[in-house]
């Protein structure tokens, strides 16, 4: 948390002097702020990984487990680096991220099953590790890449997603999982202290895209699949209710975005968004809209705990 | 706030609707394991789709009652 605080906070000096930035269209004034910031909880994630590893004298193997996991958060992060930097295609992102999970398809070459609550295990074969773990990664990295926008959002949520499956990961008898967890949520906490309202950074690319991956990451290695589904469902409804548009993924382009009332509610942009349906019901400012997305995501994390708990 | 929480209340819909649905298409069709998974994934993501858009419906009905 701390490494991850201090990094954000020299970046947020930093790195709008050197064009590393963006504007905040949601204040009135369009303040600009840094961009980038994933790369402050990349950092502490390395630093407290590299420590754990240092100090693990464990024999079972699980070191290179969380060594597969934290490897592929790591690429994947690095893939919103250079997003952030070089602004990677669309059309090739996926695919970077695919490559970026090679070290958990090939942790996980030997496991066939997939637990589904009620349904029992379902043998899926080599269809898991060549299909489901890839396929899981990019989707869950993207899914968590469209939920973004507003100040503390993207932190707020990946906190809550990725702690709850730090401890479901423990409870499931899979610590080292675990501990990545709460690596993780630490820096995502010490990162949101300067990105909540009103933020001093943004996350950025590297940001999102690096907790979706965690937790579908985290989500594999410890089994609990079902419930890493459970908690992307609000980035999955983001992500459907924009595929409803007839033009999908260009309506900003189209419509334009959200903008701020001169009594600082939103107004939301005319196309179904998640974020747009809190805004459409009351009107909300920022903030607001934030808790209550939040408040979305623990509710999820609630029914993922829940599920989790029934079927141990 | 009582708007915004019956927003947050609405979301659990396509789960609640995805899920009964994806359950009742694994006893429905028994089949090879693959292939049977292949259609409750589909039944999964066509009923999932189908509540995110009963979601909206409700959101915009709350809307409408400002």
């Amino acid at each position: 948390m701390v490494t991850a605080y201090s990094m954000a906070r020299y970046e947020s000096k930093a790195f709008p002097s050197r064009g590393i930035s963006g504007v905040d269209i949601h204040k009135a004034d369009r303040p600009v702020r840094a961009e980038m910031g994933g790369l402050a909880v990349l950092v502490a994630m390395a630093v407290a990984s590299g420590v754990f590893l240092g100090l693990d004298f464990s024999n079972d193997g699980s070191p290179v487990l969380f060594a597969a996991v934290a490897s592929t958060v790591a690429f994947t992060g690095l893939v919103g680096v250079a997003d952030d930097v070089l602004e990677i295609s669309q059309k090739v992102k996926p695919f970077l991220i695919v490559v970026a999970a090679v070290p958990l398809m090939v942790y996980l070459s030997q496991r066939a099953f997939i637990f589904i609550p009620l349904l029992g295990d379902v043998h899926l074969g080599l269809l898991y590790p060549l299909v489901a773990v890839p396929l899981a990664i990019t989707t869950s990295a993207n899914f968590s890449n469209l939920l973004a926008g507003f100040n503390g959002l993207e932190a707020g949520c990946a906190a809550i997603s990725i702690g709850t499956m730090s401890f479901l990961s423990d409870l499931y008898g899979h610590p080292t999982v675990a501990v990545l967890g709460a690596i993780l949520t630490s820096a995502y906490l010490g990162f949101l202290m300067l990105n909540w309202y009103p933020a001093k950074i943004f996350p950025g690319d590297s940001g999102t895209l690096m907790s979706g991956a965690a937790l579908a990451a985290m989500g594999l290695a410890a089994g609990l699949e079902f419930e890493a589904i459970v908690l992307s469902i609000p980035a999955a409804m983001d992500f459907a209710l924009k595929m409803m548009h007839r033009n999908p993924f260009k309506q900003r382009h189209e419509l334009g975005n959200t903008t701020v009332r001169p009594d600082g509610t939103l107004d939301p942009a005319p196309y179904p968004a998640l974020v747009h349906a809190f805004m459409k019901v009351s009107p909300i400012r920022e903030r607001e809209l934030v808790m209550s997305v939040l408040a979305t995501e623990l509710l999820f994390a609630i029914t993922a705990t829940a599920i989790a708990v029934i079927f141990l | 706030m009582i708007r915004q929480a019956a927003v947050v209340f609405l979301a659990l819909l396509p789960l609640a609707i995805s899920i009964p649905a994806a359950y009742l298409s694994w006893l429905a069709f028994p089949s090879v394991e693959a292939l049977h998974m292949v259609v409750t994934g589909l039944v999964w993501v066509f009923t999932f789709a189908v509540g995110t858009q009963l979601f909206w419906k409700g959101v915009e009905l709350l809307a409408q009652k400002r």
